[in-house]
C-alpha cells in the first residue's frame, strides 16, 4: 500500500508540466549523446550540470537522470548503423547489430534494440522501487564505520572492475583521493596542497575536472585519429519486429534485464559490463551459437536490455546507501549535493519528492524514449551524417563555458584544460579516469567518516573490523586489493612448477 | 654482470615509458608533502590536517612503486599507444590558453569568436566565409542564450559586452 500511495505521490511530481518538460529534454539529450560519437552522457551532464541551478531540485534531477539513460538508448544507433558504439555499453551490440544492417535488416535491428530497452528499462525501475525502500531502512542503521567500509569496497569494485590493469586503477582512484583533499580541512580550515593560490582553497571543481578527463580529452583523442564514418546505405523499413522477431528475442530480453539489473548495482560494474555479461550468456545458451557474430537478433536484444536494466540498477546505491556505482551516478551525486541535498537514506526520509519523483519520471521517461526512437529514427540517422569535425568546435565551446560558468571564474578553464591533458595523457598509457572521478566525489565523505569513526573509537582502528558488517565488506575489500597487487597465479604457478 | 648488464639495459629501454610514468607519480608525491608542509600530520587518536593527505601520498608512491616493478617482471603493457598530439590536438589547447588569457582583456564575444574561427579552421573547412558566419553565428547565439536566458556572467572586455 505504501509503495502504491508512494508512487501515486511521484507521478503527482513527474506529471507536473515543467517536470514533464526536464524529463523530455533529458531523454532528448541522452539519446542525441548516445548518437553521437565522441560525447558520452558524463560529459552531457558535466556540460548541464551548470544549468540546473536555476531550477527546483527535482526537475534537475529527473534531466540528469534522463541524459543518463537516455544515452543507453542512443548508443545503439551508431552501433547498428556505423559500426561505431555512441556509448562503451553499446560495443557488443556493433557484433551483431551491423551485421543486421549489412545483412539489409538496419530496421528489426533497431527496432528490437528500442523495444529491449524500452522492456528493460521499464522493468529496472520497479526493481529499483522494490529494492530501494527496504535497502534504505537498513541503510539507516549504518554508522560512519559502516558507510567507510561501503565506500572503500565501492572504490576497490570500481578499481577493480576496470577495464587494464586492477593496480593501475588503485592508482588512479587514490590519485583522485588526494585531489578531492586539495583546499580547506574541514576540521581545521587550514589550507591544503593549495600552494598559496586563493582559487584553490575552495578545492578543484567537479564539473571542470570532469569536463576535462571525458570532455576535453575525448576531443584531443579524436583529434589524433578523426575520419569520418561509413553510415550503412539503403532505407530503413520494418522496424516493428516481428512475431519471429519477439519469439527469438524475449528470452534473451529478459534475461539481459535480470543479469543487468544486478550488475548495474556493483559499483563499477555498470551497463559496459552487463551488456558483455548478456552477451555471453546468450551465446552460451543458444542452440545456434554460431548465429552470434553474423546477424543474431539476439546478440542484439540482450545486450541492450541490459545495458539499459543496468543504468536503473546503477541508481539503488546512490539512492540507498549514496554510493555512486559510476561516473555519471557521481555526477548525480554532485548534482544533488550543489542543490544542497545528501544522496543516501536520508533523501527518501526527508525529500521524498526527489525520490519518488525521480523514478516515476523513470516509466515517463522509458515511454518518451520509445516514442523518440522509433518513429523518429530518421531524425537520427540524418544527424549521423553530419560530419563528425563540425561537431568538435560545438563540445569544444560547451566544454569551455560549461567549466566557466560554475563560478565566473577563468581559473576553472584552466583546470579544465590541466584535466583534459590528464585524461589525455592516461587513456595513452593505459590508467582509467573512471576510479579517479569516483574517489574524488567520495573523497570529501571517505575522510569525513574515517575522522568520525576514529573519534568515537577514540583512535582505534578495530572499530572498523568490530562492527560485523564494516569487517565483512573491508576483508571482501582487502582480498581484491591483494589479489590485484601480489600476482597470486604466478605464485601459484610456480610453487606448482618447483 | 657483462651478460646482466645488457639485459639490464634491454629492460629499462623497453620500459621507459614506466620509468616515466612512476617519476611522474614521485613528483605527485612529492608536491603533496610539499604541499602540506607545516601542517599537523598527527596520528589515528588524534588526526591532524596533513593526515589523509600524508598517507594517501604514501600510497600512491607504495602502488606507483609496484606498478613500476611489474612492468620490469611482466614488461612493457599492450595497452600503451604512442603519444605524438598531431598539430590539431596541440592548437586547440594553445587556442584555449590563449581565451583564457585574452578573454578579460577583449571580452567574451570577441574571443570565443576568434577561438570559433581557430576550430573550424582546424576541423579542415576551406570556405573561409563560411567559417567567418558560422563563427559569428554561434558566438552570438551563445552569448545571447547564456546571458539573456542562463544569467551568466562573461569577461567584458575593453569593449564592455560580456
Amino acid at each position: 500500500m505504501d509503495a502504491l500511495n508512494f508512487l501515486g505521490y511521484g507521478f503527482s511530481i513527474a506529471l507536473q508540466p515543467i517536470n514533464l518538460f526536464y524529463c523530455l529534454l533529458g531523454v532528448f539529450i541522452g539519446t542525441l549523446t548516445g548518437v553521437l560519437p565522441g560525447i558520452g552522457p558524463v560529459g552531457a551532464i558535466s556540460l548541464l550540470l551548470p544549468t540546473t541551478y536555476g531550477i527546483s531540485p527535482v526537475s534537475a534531477v529527473i534531466m540528469l537522470s534522463g541524459i543518463y539513460y537516455g544515452a543507453q538508448y542512443g548508443g545503439s544507433t551508431t552501433s547498428i548503423l556505423l559500426n561505431i558504439p555512441g556509448e562503451a555499453s553499446s560495443v557488443v551490440t556493433t557484433l551483431d547489430g551491423y551485421k543486421m544492417a549489412q545483412n539489409g535488416e538496419a530496421g528489426p535491428a533497431l527496432g528490437i534494440a528500442a523495444f529491449g530497452s524500452f522492456i528493460a528499462g521499464t522493468i529496472s525501475v520497479i526493481l529499483l522501487m522494490l529494492l530501494a525502500a527496504p535497502l534504505v531502512k537498513v541503510a539507516l542503521r549504518f554508522g560512519p564505520p559502516e558507510y567507510f567500509s561501503c565506500m572503500i569496497l565501492g572504490l576497490t569494485l570500481i578499481s577493480y572492475l576496470t577495464q587494464g590493469s586492477a593496480l593501475r586503477g588503485f592508482i588512479s582512484a587514490v590519485l583522485g583521493f588526494i585531489l578531492c583533499q586539495i583546499g580547506l580541512d574541514v576540521v581545521t580550515t587550514q589550507p591544503r596542497m593549495t600552494f598559496g593560490i586563493m582559487n584553490l582553497e575552495d578545492g578543484l571543481g567537479l564539473v571542470p575536472v570532469v569536463m576535462g578527463l571525458f570532455g576535453l580529452s575525448e576531443i584531443l583523442i579524436n583529434l589524433d585519429e578523426v575520419g569520418d564514418f561509413e553510415i550503412v546505405k539503403g532505407k530503413i523499413k520494418n522496424i516493428f519486429p516481428t512475431r519471429k522477431d519477439w519469439k527469438d528475442s524475449i528470452g534473451a530480453i529478459f534475461r539481459g534485464t535480470l543479469s543487468g539489473f544486478f550488475l548495474g548495482i556493483l559499483p563499477g560494474g555498470g551497463a559496459v559490463i552487463a551488456s558483455f555479461v548478456a552477451y555471453a550468456l546468450e551465446k552460451k545458451i543458444s542452440k545456434h551459437p554460431e548465429k552470434f557474430g553474423n546477424g543474431a537478433i539476439e546478440g542484439v536484444a540482450a545486450p541492450e536490455s541490459a545495458n539499459n536494466a543496468a543504468a536503473g540498477g546503477a541508481f539503488v546505491p546512490l539512492f540507498t546507501l549514496g554510493i555512486p556505482a559510476n561516473v555519471a551516478m557521481a555526477m548525480l551525486f554532485g548534482a544533488l549535493m550543489i542543490h544542497g541535498l545528501t544522496p543516501g537514506p536520508m533523501l527518501l526520509k526527508d525529500h521524498p519528492e526527489i525520490f519518488w519523483g525521480t523514478i516515476t519520471s523513470m516509466y515517463l521517461g522509458n515511454v518518451l524514449l520509445l516514442i523518440l526512437n522509433l518513429p523518429f529514427i530518421g531524425l537520427w540517422v540524418k544527424l549521423l551524417q553530419i560530419p563528425y569535425r563540425l561537431l568538435f568546435p560545438f563540445i569544444l565551446l560547451f566544454c569551455i563555458i560549461g567549466s566557466y560558468s560554475l563560478q565566473n571564474s577563468m581559473f576553472d578553464v584552466l583546470i579544465m584544460v590541466i584535466f583534459g591533458v590528464v585524461g589525455y595523457l592516461f587513456r595513452k598509457i593505459g590508467f582509467e579516469t573512471a576510479p579517479m572521478i569516483l574517489s574524488f566525489v567520495l573523497g570529501p565523505l571517505l575522510e569525513n567518516s574515517l575522522r568520525q569513526s576514529l573519534v568515537i573509537s577514540e583512535g582505534s582502528l578495530l572499530i572498523f573490523i568490530q562492527h560485523s558488517i564494516s569487517g565483512v565488506v573491508l576483508l571482501v575489500a582487502f582480498i581484491m586489493i591483494l589479489s590485484a597487487v601480489i600476482p597470486f597465479a604466478r605464485i601459484f604457478a610456480l610453487i606448482k612448477k618447483n | 654482470v657483462g651478460q646482466i648488464r645488457p639485459s639490464l639495459m634491454k629492460k629499462l629501454r623497453e620500459n621507459g615509458r614506466e620509468g616515466i610514468i612512476f617519476l611522474s607519480f614521485l613528483i605527485l608525491f612529492f608536491l603533496t608533502i610539499l604541499g602540506i608542509r607545516g601542517l599537523k600530520i598527527g596520528n589515528a587518536h588524534n588526526p591532524g590536517a596533513g593526515f589523509m593527505p600524508f598517507w594517501s601520498g604514501i600510497l600512491l608512491l607504495l602502488l606507483a612503486a609496484i606498478n613500476f616493478w611489474r612492468s620490469f617482471t611482466k614488461g612493457p603493457k599492450d595497452s600503451h599507444q604512442v603519444i605524438k598530439p598531431s598539430f590539431k590536438t596541440i592548437f586547440v589547447l594553445a587556442g584555449i590558453l590563449a581565451y583564457i588569457v585574452m578573454a578579460p582583456y577583449l571580452g567574451f564575444l570577441i574571443t570565443i569568436f576568434l577561438l570559433l574561427v581557430l576550430f573550424f579552421s582546424l576541423m579542415g573547412r576551406k570556405n573561409f566565409s563560411f567559417i567567418l558566419i558560422i563563427s559569428g553565428a554561434t558566438a552570438i547565439f551563445t552569448y545571447l542564450f547564456f546571458v539573456t536566458l542562463m544569467k551568466c556572467q562573461f569577461p567584458r572586455g575593453f569593449l564592455g559586452i560580456g
